[in-house]
């Protein structure tokens, strides 16, 4: 294990490479459950124990702040949206499960690239001999990647890495943090986009400012129930291209 | 160090030595005498809905979550930033400002599209 030496050379010791065993032998464990169990709901939950093992590696690199959100935002708020979808298609829809020879093969071609390009990128550079941390490391040459960041990482006095994230988070990578929010916004709206079709009511939309006294006198009218009746007459009153917004 | 997690590791094996000791001694020494009530999934309550082959769930539990996928994010993105607040000044602050911003406009149209309206 040439990388975890390289990323943890302080804390080295035997404890922490067992800990990671357990972490890693777990981790790909359920990542292979999450792919081959035919029961969808079943797969989610080796997910959530995928996601958890992660945590629990961010954890043996003495990130515990990384190990907590990892728990709180993939094990909790992902793991919904992913709980949610499932429901949305349905839970026992087998036909959705068959591919035919031609996805297959365009399926694992695709993984197959995309797992080569992410160890090319990310985890190619850091398996010389430069990038092992220690006072005897040899100099980096090209296309390899020096020891870098851990020592000030070590270095954070909070001993959760949280107060080093901060700094480099809105620090150096304001951009990319930035780009986090509008990527957010964009999905949100088009969710909203894709699930309501149909405005509830039209109070909110121009075609409410054509007849505003209408609708006032409806609102006031009728707080409860009869205002979405309302709204659909309202709709229905002014012709094409209304009822069927965002669509 | 990771000797300091000693104690959460020590809790998880006695939680999960609990759990799979209730159910293995249940099982072992429990009486068996089944009756249909006793064998619904809710003894005394509703019979399950979805019990249908392909039920589906309305997509408006969906707009639920997402909203609660953006607020959880920018809880943890607030974190760190509240950390460093002081070394960064006015640009950190402008800089959550902004981020809330942006998120902001994702909440304030999916609450005026009804996103949260359950007709």
């Amino acid at each position: 294990m040439t990388l975890l030496a390289q990323v943890a050379p302080t804390a080295g010791g035997t404890a922490e490479v067992v800990v990671f065993w357990v972490f890693a032998v777990i981790a790909l464990g359920s990542a292979i459950a999450v792919i081959s169990l035919r029961n969808v709901v079943h797969g989610a939950v080796m997910l959530v124990l995928n996601f958890l093992s992660i945590g629990g590696l961010f954890l043996t690199l003495e990130s515990a702040f990384l190990s907590v959100i990892q728990v709180l935002v993939y094990g909790g708020a992902i793991m919904v949206l992913f709980l949610f979808v499932i429901m949305l298609l349905g839970v026992d829809r087998d036909d959705l499960l068959q591919a035919d020879l031609r996805t297959r093969v365009l399926a694992i071609a695709g993984g197959a690239l995309l797992a080569g390009a992410v160890l090319f990128a990310f985890v190619g550079p850091y398996t010389s001999e430069a990038s092992v941390c220690g006072p005897d490391a040899p100099a980096p040459g090209p296309g390899e990647v020096a020891c870098a960041g851990l020592a000030e990482a070590y270095d954070e006095d909070d001993g959760a890495g949280a107060r080093f994230l901060g700094r480099s988070l809105f620090t150096t990578y304001t951009y990319p943090f930035e780009l986090a929010a509008l990527l957010l916004t964009v999905a949100t709206i088009g969710a909203v986009i894709l699930a309501r079709r149909r405005d509830l009511e039209p109070e909110d939309e121009d075609l409410a400012d054509l007849d505003a006294a209408a609708a006032d006198d409806l609102d006031g009218d009728d707080l409860d129930g009869a205002s979405g009746a309302a709204a659909e007459r309202h709709v229905a009153g002014d012709g094409p291209g209304t009822t069927e917004r965002g669509g | 160090m990771l000797a300091e997690y000693l104690p959460i590791l020590l809790l998880f094996l006695v939680a999960s030595a609990f759990a799979v000791g209730s159910v293995a001694v249940s099982s072992l020494v429990g009486p068996r005498q089944p009756n249909p009530t006793k064998l619904s999934a809710y003894e005394s309550g509703n019979e399950p809905l979805a019990d249908v082959p392909g039920t589906r769930f309305s997509v408006k539990f969906y707009m639920v979550a997402m909203l609660f996928l953006i607020f959880d994010i920018e809880a943890v993105f607030l974190y760190p930033w509240a950390l460093v607040f002081r070394e960064l000044g006015w640009f950190g602050l402008g800089q959550m400002a902004l981020f809330v911003g942006i998120l902001g406009v994702a909440f304030i149209y999916e609450i005026g599209r009804g996103g949260l309206e359950w007709d």
